[in-house]
């Protein structure tokens, strides 16, 4: 009897292990802004790239990289979080040219899941910024 | 890889809520003397030892399997510079050293249980061991999905719960159908299952109704919109998991109402036992199908983030868009809501007075159907499996400019440019030309047009574009005639805010000056903004009177953007004055051409259909994101340049609470 209900155990708790995995699952952080905004056509190279996102994240594991119409990376300097604000990715930028510009990004979430995205924006004039 | 790291996530999950659970039996089932500590208890802490192992062990596993889910590639595994960050520069490393911790405490605790047993009894034991398994599953919440919500304790607090009480019903199951199933052995035991089963009972009453809490918590902070529920993997998935629940309280209930009474002290309960260890089993059968689906989920991508979400109904509930139809609605609602009533109070009756079970279940439940049917039928309005698409492109200015131009080029002619229908060859044509300004309502969301137009519209040769649009093509134009249609709602902006009513919202804008940069919706929540379109030199008076006010507009938490509208006058640009405020002047079509839209009013003008045909208008945006008046100087008999009327309309804003959450960067 002992064995057989020994048996019973031993297959709930194996078929228990095969099928549970107790957890939630919902969002991670997204983008909700963005300056130079997605598309935006500007007049003059921006000094930065900045992203405001839904949820904090984690620093160590976010990136941004901007990229010109030739796939050329235009900057090696890394992207840092606003220290005033949990939420947004900086990079800053050299003085860009005229050109098409493709901005990707990621960004690991606290909840441990990257998420990534990228948009392009447009300088239209070749005119410096003012410091 | 991935099938070794679902293996291993799953026997780290299964692990801490089975050694909860199993210690919590014990805790349960300890009897006074003499055989306090029975053979069943031995084998229950084996057992605990063993998924203890499994815990440490899965768990010294996690931060190589972090590595990869970051980097995508399996090799990274082993890569000792991620390993590192992974370890000391995240959250997860912080949480994963915490928890690995309480298992290795957990772990040590078992192995020499039994000093523990001679210092401390039995039940001191078993709460120590559940406290450090409960605290090492709630510790997870902080690495998990409720880790970056917002408020972030409301979602950690109902995850910790919510995993807990999981732990303490379903984690417990196997173990208390092991127990009882036991007692009805030749071999007596010492356990007191009569009195086991009224304690976890009572216990696993509380946990339900904690699950049924924290779930609900867990959904609201969650789950964006309840019909992604039906119209995702995600949302389906969710809803086989809440009908498993269900009946795993059908099953519970049949336990706790049928079968445990009969088990009193006195009787032989040894058949009453395998009776209920049989419903034990059957319940952990559907437990494990349902945890199943929780282990599905967490591989599905989350509702909220689904691209495509294909509703599966040819109809929809919207109270908004029947509530006020007709007076019928709200009479069929009542009515449904009143047979409901009859139901319930029909099955208590039959139940409680007459003691007829069956009749009492047959009578309320078809009667509640009928209640229900009636009550929502009224309510539904068709719907098409696009209707809960998301968009593509954001609702701001620069699609909605890219739907206008697309929009001139092939749909103005017969719709006319403010798409009533009025274009110059709707005369030509046999049908009538819809006001498409009537066309976006509440009774069709952006969704429907996206069907609409890739379905139908687009297909035939009258409607189909001169060339294929794209995806975010066909959204842009959606943001353009949703632009259109709110600013035909938009006709009764006036001086005045009207208080505590929000309607329209303000269409997110990108602004770059020589200084700074930034969008609107960078104000929200801090905020409310004076939008000023403005023509140069023509309005000078105006931007030197508003730089004048300045600090009085400031002083009631407002800010200044003033926007060009484009002019031939470029000329003078170089002697302009410098202002406090933000005054962008170059790219500034998107803002103007999404802006004028708003210039609409029901004194309907002439020029209503001229491009840029006001040269100024200014807006007051409150800081949620909701466009609440309006002043056209050309119109308006009551003036903002008198700034104390501007100056008391700010006031009101600054001091009226959030009366609807900020407007979606998408169109509904």
């Amino acid at each position: 009897m002992l064995n057989t209900l020994n048996s019973r155990i031993s297959i709930s708790c194996f078929t228990l292990m095969l099928l549970m995995f107790t957890s939630t699952v919902f969002a991670h952080t997204k983008s909700i802004s963005a300056d130079p905004a997605p598309r935006s056509i500007l007049n003059r190279s921006p000094q930065v790239i900045s992203i405001i996102f839904s949820q904090a994240f984690e620093p160590s594991y976010s990136t941004i990289t901007v990229k010109n119409s030739d796939g050329e990376q235009v900057t090696e300097a890394k992207a840092t979080v606003d220290t005033n604000n949990k939420k947004r990715l900086v990079l800053s930028l050299p003085t860009l040219p005229a050109g098409k510009y493709t901005v990707s990004y990621k960004v690991l979430s606290l909840d441990g899941h990257t998420v990534s995205s990228r948009y392009t924006f447009r300088i239209k004039k070749d005119k410096p910024t003012d410091n | 890889m991935e099938l070794f790291a679902f293996v291993v996530h799953w026997l780290y999950s299964v692990a801490g809520l089975l050694i909860v659970g199993t210690s919590l039996i014990c805790l349960m089932s300890l009897g006074s003397p003499p055989r306090a500590f029975a053979t069943t208890h031995y084998r229950l802490l084996k057992s605990t030892l063993i998924l203890t192992f499994v815990l440490v062990i899965s768990g010294f596993f996690l931060p190589s399997l972090q590595a990869v889910s970051i980097s995508g590639t399996p090799a990274d595994a082993l890569n000792q510079e991620l390993l590192t960050l992974v370890l000391f520069s995240t959250r997860f490393g912080t949480v994963w050293a915490v928890q690995e911790s309480l298992s290795l405490l957990l772990l040590i605790s078992l192995l020499f249980h039994r000093r523990f047993f001679l210092t401390f009894s039995h039940r001191h034991f078993f709460v120590w061991i559940i406290t450090l398994a409960s605290l090492t599953l709630a510790v997870g919440s902080f690495k998990g999905h409720a880790a970056g919500l917002e408020p972030v304790w409301p979602g950690l607090l109902a995850h910790s719960l919510h995993l807990i009480a999981a732990a303490c019903w379903l984690g417990a199951l196997p173990a208390l159908g092991f127990v009882i199933y036991s007692s009805t052995g030749k071999q007596k035991e010492a356990i007191n299952t009569y009195r086991l089963l009224n304690r976890f009972s009572l216990l696993a009453s509380l946990m339900v109704a904690v699950i049924l809490l924290s779930g609900v918590v867990i959904g609201y902070l969650q789950i964006d919109r309840w019909a992604e529920l039906f119209a995702t993997p995600y949302g389906h998935y969710l809803l086989v998991k809440v009908f498993l629940f269900i009946l795993m309280l059908c099953v519970a209930s049949i336990i706790r109402f049928r079968c445990k009474p009969k088990n009193t002290r006195n009787s032989s309960y040894s058949a009453v036992n395998k009776a209920i260890s049989k419903w034990i089993a059957i319940e952990t059968t559907i437990g494990l199908v349902l945890l199943g689906f929780a282990n599905v989920l967490k591989n599905t991508t989350p509702a909220s983030h689904e691209a495509s979400i294909i509703w599966p109904f040819n109809f929809r509930f919207s109270l908004d868009a029947t509530w006020n139809e007709t007076a019928s609605v709200q009479s069929q609602v009542l009515l449904g809501m009143l047979i409901i009533i009859l139901a319930m109070t029909l099955a208590v009756y039959l139940f409680r007075v007459k003691h007829a079970k069956k009749y009492a279940v047959i009578v309320g439940t078809l009667l509640s159907f009928a209640g229900i049917a009636t009550a929502l039928q009224p309510l539904s309005v068709t719907a098409y499996p696009d209707t809960y698409r998301n968009s593509s492109v954001p609702y701001d200015a620069i699609t909605i400019n890219n739907g206008r131009q697309l929009y001139s080029e092939n749909c103005a002619a017969c719709h006319g440019s403010e798409g009533k229908g009025d274009g110059i060859l709707a005369d030509d044509l046999d049908t009538m030309m819809m006001d498409l300004n009537l066309m976006h309502s509440a009774e069709s969301t952006t969704g429907d047009m996206y069907w609409s137009f890739n379905q139908e519209l687009f297909k035939d040769t009258f409607h189909s574009p001169i060339r294929p649009f794209n995806e975010d093509e066909t959204w842009e134009l959606i943001n353009y005639l949703s632009a259109m249609a709110s600013s035909y709602t938009g006709r009764s902006l006036y001086t005045y805010i009207d208080p505590n009513n929000p309607i329209l919202g303000a269409p997110d804008f990108y602004y770059s000056t020589d200084n700074t940069s930034g969008n609107l919706k960078d104000f929200r929540q801090h905020k409310a903004v004076l939008l000023v379109l403005f023509s140069w030199p023509q309005d000078k008076p105006r931007l030197d009177k508003l730089k004048q006010h300045y600090n009085n507009i400031k002083a009631n938490n407002t800010e200044v953007i003033a926007v060009e509208i484009s002019s031939k006058n470029n000329d003078s640009k170089g002697a302009r004055p410098s202002y406090p405020f933000i005054v962008v002047t170059e790219q500034t079509e998107a803002i103007i051409n999404t802006y004028s839209l708003f210039r609409r009013s029901f004194i309907n003008q002439h020029d209503i259909d001229a491009p840029h045909s006001a040269s100024h208008i200014e807006f007051i945006i409150d800081r949620f994101g909701y466009l609440r008046a309006r002043w056209i100087p050309k119109r308006s008999t009551s003036t903002w340049n008198d700034l104390k009327l501007l100056k008391s309309e700010l006031a009101k804003l600054a001091n009226e609470p959030e009366i609807l959450p900020p407007p979606d960067e998408h169109a509904h």
